[in-house]
């Protein structure tokens, strides 16, 4: 418990810093100040910019570090992760669909209902594709087809844009991004989001279970068609929604399970929690980087920063498991 | 006396039946074991009384349905030890053992910890348990699988092959101890190829043949030439073998027939 106190603290540090931290660094008085509403000017840049994007990337780095964790622990392998079941692309392409055919810009919530509807069709598509008691091999193909069949939705839009314009504001989009959120993008992804951590969350137990295969876990009483419900919902929800507001960013749900699952002892419960915490530090502490680092042209997007960072920590991952397997098979 | 009945239990791959249809009441305080050739039906027996396969017929235990028990109410009165180990993640020795308590939830009345420290100890686990069960061999890794087992404290204990790839000692170590299990209440059922083991320990022995029991009684009615050589295709040669109970003589396997 030390650990999720520990991961608080910083989660919390990092929060404060991504309300302090923009175009111009608050002093702590002048955050004071902000919050407290006696400055004005500076009320209005904390609560109406940086807040949000701040409790946005609170919400989408848990929600991805959760989904990843609870992923892991269904599909027992550590190199699993959310977008595996092509609930991210799926997302992204139905967010994509309404920024190139301009609702998005007309209708305000357009954006994130296309990009749940994207995952939630992706979902049952995928459940029906993969039929009852598929065996999770099976449903890792099917999130495969989807995601391809995604991209491909994806790159046509791109190719059919009505004007370079909108190609560009769907490739920027694309990237991931916290910049200029409002609550009301708050507001639209919350609720989804906090349903899809309940779910997940509410298998804690079972995950654990899991450690010892399927047929065991059911020998044990875990209800595991509903294990894979919960869970594969779950994330249609947390990841559709976060996507549909900030874009595709990946590896947070890859890394932060990662990086503390040794410390609770490698079980599938006791690192949700602290795997959610990872999830917000790293996806906090990626948006000040991209508020820091100068860039001649656009500002560095977030979701090209957790990309650059996540592929090397990936290869490292599949690295440790090629050695594993290699020792594995002498003994 | 408490049962776990199949009732015209079958369980068919498209057009390929694993289980011809079969009647069997597995009684509490019973050693069974099942044996039977390489593809006999055995696992699917087992899996099928446990709901693990799609089946047809039924499954009772006492007179009660079991597809009618929450998976949880059925989980605390069998427990099943799979054919293999199958760790996804180096847990330690304790935490497996204590997965055996999942279905009991947080037990109203009985501190859970006590079972899984009874339940390490009496497996001679007590020095490992805070070991990876990654980093253990064989052998330990199916005492910790078999103590699980017993942390459930059910009423069945269905156990597939718990003694392959294990030394002589650790299959003595185990099977005396399933006996013992029986001995204090519970209806063990031990599915294993060696046939003098299952003629040393077995209240009753399944001979399984083609999907179906080919016989099924004490260990002494069963394990004889013609039944064994015709199931196994093997030439057999008489053996005294000691039990607990006295001396019986069963036909053992001696070559290709």
């Amino acid at each position: 418990m030390a650990l999720n106190g520990i991961l608080g603290c910083m989660a919390a540090v990092f929060f404060a810093l991504s309300l302090a931290v923009g175009t111009t660094i608050f002093s702590l008085d002048q955050l004071s100040d902000a919050l407290a509403g006696s400055d004005e000017r500076l009320a209005l840049i904390v609560y109406e910019i940086r807040l949000p994007r701040t409790v946005l990337a609170v919400l989408i780095g848990g929600s991805l570090g959760l989904a990843g964790a609870a992923l892991q622990g269904l599909v027992r392998n550590p190199l699993a992760s959310p977008s595996l079941f092509g609930a991210p692309s799926a997302a992204a392409l139905g967010a994509v669909i309404m920024i190139s055919s301009g609702l998005a810009g007309t209708l305000s919530f357009a954006l994130p209902v296309a990009g749940m509807a994207g995952a939630l069709l992706s979902v049952g598509v995928l459940m029906l594709l993969a039929g009852r008691d598929a065996p999770i091999i099976v449903l890792l193909l099917a999130g495969l087809v989807l995601s391809s069949f995604a991209a491909a939705g994806t790159s046509l839009a791109l190719n059919l844009s009505p004007n370079p314009f909108a190609a560009l504001e769907v490739a920027f989009w694309l990237l991931g991004s916290l910049e200029d959120r409002s609550f009301q993008h708050v507001w639209m992804a919350a609720p989804f989001i906090l349903l899809g951590t309940v779910l997940m969350a509410s298998q804690a137990g079972a995950l654990r279970v899991m450690s010892l295969g399927e047929d065991t876990a059911a020998s044990l009483g875990v209800d595991v068609l509903r294990l894979r419900f919960f869970i594969i919902f779950g994330v249609a929800f947390a990841v559709g929604a976060g996507v549909s507001v900030a874009g595709t960013i990946g590896f947070v749900g890859l890394v932060a399970p990662h990086l503390v699952r040794p410390l609770v002892g490698y079980d599938p419960a006791r690192v949700l929690l602290p795997a959610t915490l990872a999830g917000i530090c790293l996806l906090l502490a990626a948006d000040l980087l991209v508020r820091i680092v100068p860039t001649s042209g656009e500002p560095l997007k977030v979701g090209v920063v957790t990309a650059l960072v996540g592929a090397p920590f990936f290869l490292g991952l599949v690295l440790r498991e090629r050695r594993a397997l290699a020792g594995r098979t002498t003994l | 006396m408490m049962t776990l009945s199949a009732l015209n239990l079958s369980v068919t791959v498209g057009t390929r039946a694993l289980l011809q249809p079969t009647d069997l009441a597995l009684k509490r305080g019973e050693l069974t074991t099942i044996v039977g050739p390489n593809g006999a039906g055995k696992s699917t027996l087992v899996r099928a009384l446990l709901g693990l396969v799609k089946h047809d017929g039924h499954v009772q235990l006492d007179e009660e349905p079991l597809d009618t028990l929450r998976p949880k109410d059925r989980a605390k009165r069998i427990a099943y030890l799979p054919q293999g180990q199958n760790h996804a993640w180096p847990l330690s020795v304790e935490a497996v053992v204590a997965l055996g308590r999942y279905p009991h939830g947080d037990a109203k009345g009985q501190n859970p910890d006590d079972v899984v420290d009874y339940v390490i100890d009496s497996m001679g686990l007590s020095t490992l348990r805070q070991r990876s069960v990654l980093t253990l061999s064989g052998g330990e890794q199916m005492r910790v699988a078999v103590a699980r087992t017993l942390a459930v404290q059910a009423d069945f204990l269905l156990t597939d092959e718990p003694l392959a790839s294990l030394d002589p000692r650790y299959q003595f170590e185990i099977m005396n101890r399933l006996a013992s299990e029986a001995r204090e209440g519970c209806g063990v059922v031990v599915v294993m190829h060696d046939l003098s083991l299952a003629a040393r320990y077995a209240d009753r022995v399944l001979l399984m043949h083609r999907g179906s029991v080919a016989a099924d009684g004490p260990a002494a009615d069963v394990l004889r030439d013609d039944l064994v050589g015709t199931a196994f295709g093997v030439r057999c040669t008489p053996k005294e073998i000691v039990r607990h109970d006295g001396v019986i003589s069963v036909a053992l396997p001696d070559g290709i027939a």
